[in-house]
């Protein structure tokens, strides 16, 4: 039946867009901030999602779609990266101006001292390693479980946890020390 | 009761709600009672409200949708693309490879198979292709075929300095199509990632026959696509 082809193509398509619409918002935020870029966010989710309609099937069996999808964007952006390694241009330079220090935001506060506040807040994170980062800004920033930041990164939740904690042991050191 | 060494301990299970009841029954006896734990707390609550806060930028509007419909149209752009060529006797009566290099095209548009330059040259020569960083350059292939042929293979392996969007990462894309008698079309949209030159090969495999398409591509930035194909075609004429 020749309909039957296009029949299965739209079905697998509202299917997709059922499962995946809901979420995107969440990769986009994410996907943010392992890029700090805009433009760069969007280009990961949307590889994200090419790579992910091949799979729709799989997609209707997962349980928790949510850090399934995350931990997809996260080794999707792995990738990415060391790629751009691989090549001989730096592909993390971008046109497009999305400095979150220097540049107005929707969302961000009209308010200097809040604005301050946040420019420090930032700066602190970016003073935390890597690994510590990816915790806070899943879980507190995000506002992931532990259990599911434990299924993206495959890391045991006592083990995060202890990260989460000293991570912001740090954070707390380095804004009321008043250092930078 | 608690002392505050152990109520430090506990300030973050305690913003995230982790403290069983007895413990949190505990905690909040002693911060009432401590101005130091208060402050701690205070403090900590505060950081966390402003970790919480950190604003990201919107997503550009109809984002959502938009990569939806590009998810669903990069699955279908092989198949849609129609394409390609009738073997068998094609290959023993000498394929025609046409080359057309179209102007920029968008990502998701797809390209109409009659682009008005054509051109030809043998299957044992290698044409060259120039591209651009970062910009999306429809390549097509054009085959002749004497007749159809149903279940034709075919592959394309990429060079790594370029790749097919749609597709990134991937290198080597292969898939099955029916070939049409006369002219068959396949529309690569290309885009160059750095600076270099390597080949594009095409295999096509009909009727365990298999031929295969070299093309030259260079991504060089000084170069403008447009006039270097105009320069090829008269080179041609």
């Amino acid at each position: 039946m020749k309909v039957s082809i296009f029949s299965r193509q739209r079905s697998e398509k509202a299917s997709f867009e059922e499962l995946v619409t809901p979420h995107v918002e969440s990769l986009y935020r994410l996907a943010y901030h392992y890029t700090q870029n805009r433009c760069d966010a969007e280009d990961l989710v949307q590889d994200l999602l090419i790579k992910l309609f091949k799979r729709v099937d799989e997609l209707r069996e997962v349980d928790s779609l949510k850090p399934w999808l995350a931990k997809s964007l996260y080794h999707l952006f792995i990738d990415k990266t060391r790629q751009a390694k691989r090549q001989p241009i730096d592909r993390a330079e971008s046109l497009e101006s999305d400095d979150t220090h220097f540049s107005p935001h929707a969302g961000r506060s009209s308010d200097p001292h809040r604005e301050d506040d946040l420019r420090d807040i930032e700066y602190a994170l970016a003073q935390l390693n890597e690994e510590q980062r990816q915790v806070i800004v899943l879980h507190d920033v995000e506002s992931y479980t532990l259990g599911e930041v434990s299924l993206i990164y495959d890391i045991p939740i006592g083990t995060l946890k202890s990260r989460l904690h000293r991570a912001r042991a740090q954070l707390r050191k380095l804004l009321t020390d008043g250092t930078f | 009761m608690m002392n505050c060494q152990q109520i430090l301990t506990m300030i973050d299970d305690y913003l995230d709600g982790y403290l069983d009841k007895n413990q949190h029954v505990e905690f909040d006896r002693h911060v009432l009672e401590c101005k130091s734990c208060q402050r701690e707390l205070s403090q900590a609550q505060h950081i966390l409200d402003e970790i919480k806060s950190i604003p990201v930028p919107a997503m550009s509007p109809g984002f959502t949708q938009r990569a939806i419909k590009n998810a669903v149209q990069a699955q279908d752009r092989p198949q849609r693309r129609g394409f390609v060529m009738g073997f068998g006797s094609a290959i023993a009566a000498g394929l025609v490879l046409a080359l057309v290099v179209g102007g920029l095209l968008p990502t998701a548009q797809v390209p109409t198979p009659s682009a008005p330059q054509v051109a030809s040259h043998t299957p044992d020569s290698i044409v060259e292709i120039s591209l651009s960083v970062e910009k999306v350059q429809m390549v097509n292939l054009v085959f002749d075929s004497t007749q159809a042929v149903a279940g034709a293979e075919l592959s394309i392996s990429l060079p790594e300095h370029v790749e097919l969007s749609g597709y990134p990462g991937q290198q080597v894309l292969a898939w099955s199509t029916d070939l049409k008698q006369g002219r068959n079309v396949l529309s690569l949209p290309i885009k160059g990632l750095f600076n270099a030159s390597g080949e594009l090969v095409a295999n096509i495999n009909a009727n365990g026959k298999i031929k295969a398409v070299r093309i030259q591509l260079q991504v060089d930035d000084a170069k403008i696509p447009h006039a270097v194909l105009e320069k090829y075609l008269q080179t041609l004429s």
